[in-house]
């Protein structure tokens, strides 16, 4: 069981640049006004609160916590969600405050990010009590890994990219499966800490995969691209294979 | 159907505005503040590009026929360039493209006046008239006041050069201002500068993100290069 980072927004904001700092304080100040008190809580996780936030390449994730989602109050903060996300990567998912712990089956590996490092900007926190089961986990791990080996056949086979393009779309898929491997190798028993580069050199110890070109995709693409597709086959069969605790 | 209008939805002038960060049915309205005409005809191959169905195969250009194309002016370019043959290079593609701008220029062009973003070609064209006819006025008296005898030698000479040189150039003047008012890129007023500026700071981090591949959908890159540049 991992302690449970509940931070408060103040601790992390001072480590981002400052214009992503006064985005993400215009952002609050404008949700908080308009949706009163349908906003129930603001919610920073990721890379800003985890560690390894990269100025100029990562995104800001933030989950906006809704007592009521009717379509109007939505389009009524659409522009200001935009806004952020264009101008400092400020991605906010939309989340109701009465389907998290009912929709920790289909989310555990995000619900499990979050509740592992968050940093409250606004409200009560509502990840500090959810429950997520081992078997969710496994299931989306392994949903996780076959999406990823599906969008990579797809980049290669309809894309049409070659050489240095193929960097950016393969450094992409390679981050996305941080959460999924670092949550396999919980299950395996190796508590790796939630970092990329930590995570994608447990991950190809334990697959016997080398993961070296993985670290810059765009520094030996073709080399990323076969230690990519080892990886993923490796820790698919994994994941198929583990039998966990119900 | 304007090709300021997606998917039916009109475009208003006034949708650029500080604060309120410019839809995809604002896009070119940005690049016609930016940069004109050549500016729009760049977002529009950029968004063409995004959307998957112009590639570029070393150095030449090609379109794919059965592509999906969801604007009307991109469709528009994209029968264009279907004409210019399999494949086509880098200068039949702009042609192209500038052509596809200039139809909606009017639209575009008013839009942004009612905005007082830009100024209006209308006053521009009647002050380029102006300039025009004070130079025809000075230069057609400095040559009666030559041949009336007002100087005579070589002062006679100097002032026929000065009266011709003067005149060319107030001329030329004239034509270019007259030129641009037409066919160029209409002048920003302070509003729209500052408006301009403040679209550019608030898509900095899309406009990243399109450049190194990160955004690759059709509207983010239409609204990067709009902004910014292709």
């Amino acid at each position: 069981v991992r302690a449970v980072k509940t931070r408060k927004a103040a601790e992390v904001l001072p480590f981002l640049p400052a214009a992503v700092r006064n985005r993400l304080e215009e952002l609050a100040a404008t949700l908080q006004k308009t949706l009163g008190d349908k906003l129930h809580a603001l919610v920073l996780h990721g890379s800003a609160v985890r560690g390894g936030y990269v100025a100029g390449t990562s995104g800001v994730d933030v989950v906006v916590v809704l007592t009521d989602d009717a379509p109007a109050l939505l389009e009524s903060v659409g522009p200001a969600l935009r806004l952020a996300h264009a101008a400092a990567r400020i991605e906010c998912t939309l989340l109701r405050l009465d389907e998290i712990q009912r929709s920790a089956d289909v989310f555990p590996l995000l619900y499990a990010d979050i509740k592992d490092a968050h940093a409250m900007m606004h409200g009560a926190d509502p990840f500090a009590a959810l429950e997520i089961k081992s078997e969710h986990r496994r299931l989306r791990i392994e949903q996780e890994l076959r999406e990823a080996s599906l969008s990579l056949r797809r980049l290669v086979a309809y894309d049409d990219l070659a050489g240095p393009a193929l960097g950016a779309p393969l450094a992409h898929l390679v981050k996305r499966l941080r959460s999924p491997l670092r949550a396999l190798l919980a299950l395996l028993g190796d508590d790796v800490k939630d970092d990329h580069e930590r995570v994608l050199a447990a991950a190809g110890k334990r697959f016997d995969v080398d993961t070296t070109s993985l670290s810059s995709p765009a520094k030996k693409p073709h080399d990323a691209l076969i230690a990519l597709k080892r990886l993923l086959d490796a820790a698919t069969r994994a994941a198929d294979a583990l039998v966990v605790p119900a | 159907m304007s090709g300021l209008a997606f998917n039916g939805q009109p475009s208003l002038g006034d949708a650029l505005a500080i604060g309120r960060l410019p839809t995809r049915n604002d896009a070119l309205l940005v690049a016609e503040l930016r940069g004109g005409i050549d500016a729009v005809a760049r977002a529009l191959v950029a968004a063409s590009k995004a959307e998957g169905w112009l590639r570029e195969d070393g150095g030449s250009w090609r379109v794919l026929p059965d592509a999906r194309v969801s604007d009307p002016l991109r469709v528009a370019l994209r029968d264009r360039l279907a004409q210019s043959g399999r494949a086509f290079g880098v200068d039949a593609l702009h042609a192209a493209a500038l052509a596809v701008a200039l139809k909606d220029r009017d639209a575009r062009t008013s839009a942004l006046v009612n905005a007082g973003l830009v100024r209006d070609r209308a006053a521009a064209q009647m002050r380029s008239i102006a300039v025009f006819v004070g130079s025809d006025v000075f230069l057609v008296g400095g040559i009666l006041a030559i041949a009336l005898g007002y100087a005579k030698g070589p002062v006679l000479v100097s002032a026929a050069v000065l009266a011709i040189l003067v005149g060319a150039a107030t001329v030329g003047a004239g034509m270019f201002m007259l030129l641009r008012a037409t066919r160029g890129m209409p002048s920003r007023t302070a509003l729209g500068n500052r408006t301009l500026a403040w679209i550019e700071e608030n898509t900095q981090a899309l406009a990243e993100d399109v450049k190194n591949g990160m955004r690759r959908d059709a509207d983010s890159a239409l609204l990067a290069a709009a902004a910014h540049g292709a």
